[in-house]
């Protein structure tokens, strides 16, 4: 699961399933098998059973009794949350993909896991404005929108969290978990109060904070002239004697971030865009086997 | 060896050129790194980094040498050729010249201009050469040693009214090579008449100059005291008697008493008495009797300041008439033989009771027809125009005589065809025919004369009363021509606007002139009216517009009258070419007291005299043999300029462009 290899994927759903289906085999729940709309598969018939279940035309083909497989519907909602503002689009000199592409490998990874799971999907993507809102539903055909809906975000904009996340409170689902990818830079004072609906039983919040490793340690050069991906702002400065400080500042920053969703029943993981998608789809699939 | 004319332009080149390559040297350029937030970076101080690599040194030496150009390029770089300054002392030499223009004649100017020459000559200081100068030429003195004295004594004033810039522009022909320290030393009157409009830097020449100013006469009370005879004119008077009057002016600012002389036949024959007001003129008249002497003089008693001007010369000859002839068919047509009666009648009558007179020439008509040279026709009829003029080959004759100043009337033949065939044949004029206009009867249409144009010479002669007679003229028939060339005039049209009258005027003052219609009652009754005979003398420019009264020629001294030999006007008197009796008058121009300030005079030479020295002269960067290498450094600093911009434009390095292409 190695996100330089896998970018070379373009495709979300080839992604998602190479990810999910080939890499992390018995890491998930199978679908459940039951009294759903979505067909599933056929299996044998089992004297007994109700001869409703039984595919006449398969029988009429084939001479054989065969019945039909259905997914079961659960009552579980899983949002995604995208921050596609402009920050997210930096790639560091070391990778070869920005923050957002990664953020969406993971978000079609865990929209194609829930969905295997039979559970609801929204997406929720933003930057200064909503690019991208979809109402949670399920089925195969939702589960395609969900992912052109991911591959359509763009970094661009600045980054306006708490008018996101008050828009989202207002539409959310009950009964969610709701997944946040974003780098939650600027975010750490206004974060606690926008997400406090975490704290409702009825609600999971998972944040996945994407970091480039150059923001944790800065590139490796002698003088740079520093300008800022959402603003104006542009600062010479020599990385090399900035360095330590600048880590301290930014762990101290990420504790904070910690703590600040600690407080508030949130799960928080931060990943750096250089690490496998095992780790946060691992996070997922916890947080999901402890909701049902 | 190059010089520069802003030599601190360098030093202040070096003074901010240094610091600014010193900061070049060391300057650390930083690349641009977008990154999503600035809130933990903070500003450091660049670290130096020294511009190691070989590339970069060259890079530096690049700019360095274009900096030196363009401060070079600011300084004004120059090259001189110079002659290695040798030890020995600076040759120098010195023209005295010597204004001989008539003025020079009086107010005493000429004997201190000779004073002045004896003492400069005396001084030695210079190698000195004396030229005397007039309107024509710049006389280059032989000085011999014994006898230089007695040489510069013979120098007499000249007659031809003076030419100070002529003389200026030969001065730097007089020095010879070589000679580091130039002087001229003008000797003169400085008459406002021949100095006012002299320009020239003599500076420029690298020549410096003396003015020294002779006839001032302040013993003597200035040069204002002049009487001069300007004017004096002889007109018949009746048969037997002859006008003399004569003009004088006072130059003084009082009034003047003056006696004029009637001289003739040796003798005095009369004096008249005449009181000048201060600056003003006054007549003198004389009448004698004809016939008895050929020339009289008139001049005014006393002598003063500038004598030259006093006397007149006149002829008492009638000058001889002009001659005019005609051509024509030698067949004896009826219309030829009335229009040249009227013709000859007009130009006959056209004279005055005075010296004004035409005479006809046939003899020297023919003589012209049969190829052979008549000077002294100046007016041709050529009537009825048609075959026997190409015949006869007239048309180069003819030419030849308009070319030598002569004027010629054609008239057409009929029919009107024929006669526009041999114009146009003949190449004297150029233009085509459309059709006759009017019939053969006298009880067709009439045509009548347009208004004349405000600007042409007839509408000055027909204003008033004397153009009614000319808009009532008739014409019954006449060719009517269009498409005419760009040297020919029409000074008379129709109210339809078609040429009543072509004009073609030549170089030497020649003029032909085309009717479109016989000068005969058949065609028009032009020849009947009043206003024919002035406007036949005024088209063919015999008119008194055009300032031909008949006199003698009156010339100064230089000018030339032209016969088949050419008489030069030398000094004032009366004299017999050829068959002309001509008079040369004195220039008036030279009887001005009035001369130049010295002050104006030396801007005009190009700044105060003796002003410039030998060490001058070496540091004129305006000298001969400076170039101007500012083009050049011109050159060199912009291909070095865009050496330099290719050389330090931005790389992008393969590993930022791999980057950027998997984005």
């Amino acid at each position: 699961m190695d996100p330089v290899h896998l970018n070379r994927i373009s495709d979300l759903a080839l992604l998602s399933h190479v990810v999910v289906d080939g890499a992390m085999p018995g890491l998930h729940r199978s679908l459940r098998q039951g009294r759903g709309n979505e067909f599933f598969q056929y299996r044998s018939y089992e004297p007994g059973e109700d001869l409703k279940v039984v595919d006449w035309k398969v029988y009429a083909r084939s001479d054989e009794l065969v019945a039909k497989s259905y997914q079961e519907d659960t009552n579980f909602t899983v949002f995604l949350v995208i921050d596609a503002s402009a920050s997210m689009g930096y790639q560091g000199q070391e990778t070869t993909y920005s923050k957002l592409r990664y953020a969406s490998m993971i978000a079609s990874c865990l929209a194609y896991m829930a969905h295997r799971q039979g559970d609801q999907i929204g997406l929720f993507g933003y930057g200064e404005e909503t690019q991208q809102w979809i109402r949670p539903a399920s089925g195969s055909g939702h589960f395609q929108r969900i992912l052109q809906g991911i591959a359509s975000l763009e970094a661009k904009g600045k980054t306006m969290h708490e008018k996101a996340w008050e828009q989202l409170s207002m539409v959310l689902p009950g009964r969610s978990m709701v997944i946040f990818l974003s780098d939650f830079l600027e975010a750490e004072e206004t974060l606690t109060e926008n997400l406090r609906f975490s704290l409702s039983s009825y609600y999971q919040s998972l944040c996945l904070q994407i970091l480039d490793p150059l923001e944790i340690t800065l590139p490796d050069e002698e003088a740079l002239r520093f300008t800022e991906m959402e603003g104006v702002r542009e600062i010479s400065t020599s990385p090399a004697v900035i360095r330590s400080e600048y880590q301290a500042e930014m762990e101290s920053f990420i504790q904070k971030l910690r703590d600040s969703m600690a407080s508030i029943s949130a799960e928080f993981e931060t990943l750096t865009t250089d690490q496998d998608l095992g780790h946060a789809l691992r996070r997922f699939l916890g947080l999901r086997n402890a909701a049902r | 060896m190059i010089e520069f004319g802003q030599p601190f332009a360098l030093w202040a080149g070096l003074s901010i050129g240094l610091p600014v390559f010193a900061h070049m040297a060391y300057q650390t350029v930083t690349r641009k790194h977008p990154f999503p937030s600035l809130r933990f970076i903070g500003p450091t101080n660049i670290p130096r980094t020294g511009r190691k690599t070989p590339t970069d040194w060259l890079l530096l030496l690049s700019r360095i040498l274009l900096f030196i150009l363009i401060t070079i390029l600011l300084a004004d770089p120059y090259w001189t050729q110079r002659n290695e300054i040798s030890d020995k002392i600076a040759k120098s030499q010195a023209i005295i010249a010597v204004d001989l223009s008539p003025s020079m004649g009086g107010w005493n100017a000429l004997a201190e201009a000779k004073v002045q020459v004896k003492s400069k000559l005396a001084e030695g200081e210079f190698d000195y050469r004396v030229v005397g100068f007039n309107a024509n030429e710049v006389q280059l003195l032989t000085l011999p040693e014994k006898k230089k004295n007695d040489t510069i004594d013979k120098l007499k004033h000249s007659w031809q009214k003076g030419d100070a810039q002529m003389f200026l522009d030969k001065v730097p022909d007089f020095f010879e090579q070589g000679i580091d320290r130039k002087k001229l030393v003008i000797i003169s009157d400085f008459q406002s008449g021949d100095w006012q409009s002299v320009y020239r830097n003599l500076s420029d020449d690298g020549i410096d100059f003396e003015l020294i100013q002779v006839g001032e006469n302040e013993v003597g009370g200035g040069r204002q005291s002049n009487l001069s005879i300007v004017d004096a004119r002889q007109v018949p008077v009746g048969q037997e008697k002859i006008r003399i009057w004569v003009v004088v002016r006072n130059w003084e600012d009082k009034t003047v008493e003056a006696e004029v002389e009637l001289i003739t036949g040796g003798a005095i024959k009369e004096t008249n008495k005449i009181e000048l007001q201060p600056l003003g003129s006054k007549q003198s008249q004389f009448i004698i009797d004809s016939g008895s002497f050929t020339q009289a003089t008139v001049r005014l008693k006393k002598e003063d300041l500038y004598p030259v001007d006093n006397q007149r010369s006149l002829w008492l000859k009638a000058p001889p008439p002009r001659r005019f002839g005609f051509w024509f068919s030698n067949e004896n047509e009826g219309d030829t033989s009335q229009e040249k009666d009227f013709l000859r009648t007009a130009v006959l009558s056209s004279g005055d009771s005075g010296w004004n007179r035409w005479k006809m020439d046939q003899d020297m008509a023919d003589l012209l027809r049969l190829g052979e040279a008549a000077p002294e026709l100046e007016l041709l009829f050529c009537l009825g125009l048609a075959d026997w003029f190409e015949s006869e080959q007239l048309s180069n004759v003819l030419t030849k005589f308009l070319e030598g100043g002569g004027v010629a009337l054609l008239t057409p033949s009929e029919p009107f065809s024929a006669s526009f065939g041999v114009i146009k044949k003949s190449g004297l004029m150029d233009f085509s025919f459309s059709k006759m206009a009017g019939g053969a009867l006298r009880n067709s249409e009439t045509f009548r004369i347009s208004a004349l144009s405000e600007s042409s010479e007839l509408a000055s002669l027909f204003s008033g009363k004397a153009s009614r007679d000319l808009y009532l003229t008739s014409f019954y028939r006449f060719g009517v021509i269009k498409n005419l060339r760009e040297n020919l005039k029409i000074p008379l049209s129709d109210r339809d606007g078609r040429a009543l009258g072509v004009v073609r005027e030549f170089e030497s003052g020649g003029r032909l002139v085309f009717f479109p219609f016989r000068v005969n009652p058949q065609w028009t009754d032009l020849p009947l009216r009043n206003s024919f005979l002035p406007l036949l003398m005024e088209l063919i420019g015999k008119g008194v517009n055009n300032g031909s009264s008949r006199a003698w020629p009156l010339l100064e001294p230089g000018e030339n009258w032209s016969g088949t030999e050419i008489f030069k006007a030398d000094k004032p008197g009366v004299y017999r070419f050829e068959d002309q009796w001509i008079e040369v008058i004195p220039s008036l121009s030279e009887s001005s007291p009035e001369t130049i300030s010295m002050i104006e005079l030396e801007k005009a030479l190009g700044g105060t005299q003796g002003a410039l020295s030998v060490v001058e002269e070496a540091n004129d960067p305006e000298g001969s043999g400076s170039y101007s290498l500012w083009l050049w450094f011109a050159i060199a600093a912009s291909i070095l300029l865009i050496i330099e911009m290719i050389w330090s434009r931005p790389v992008v390095n393969n590993a930022e462009k791999e980057i950027a292409d998997h984005a």
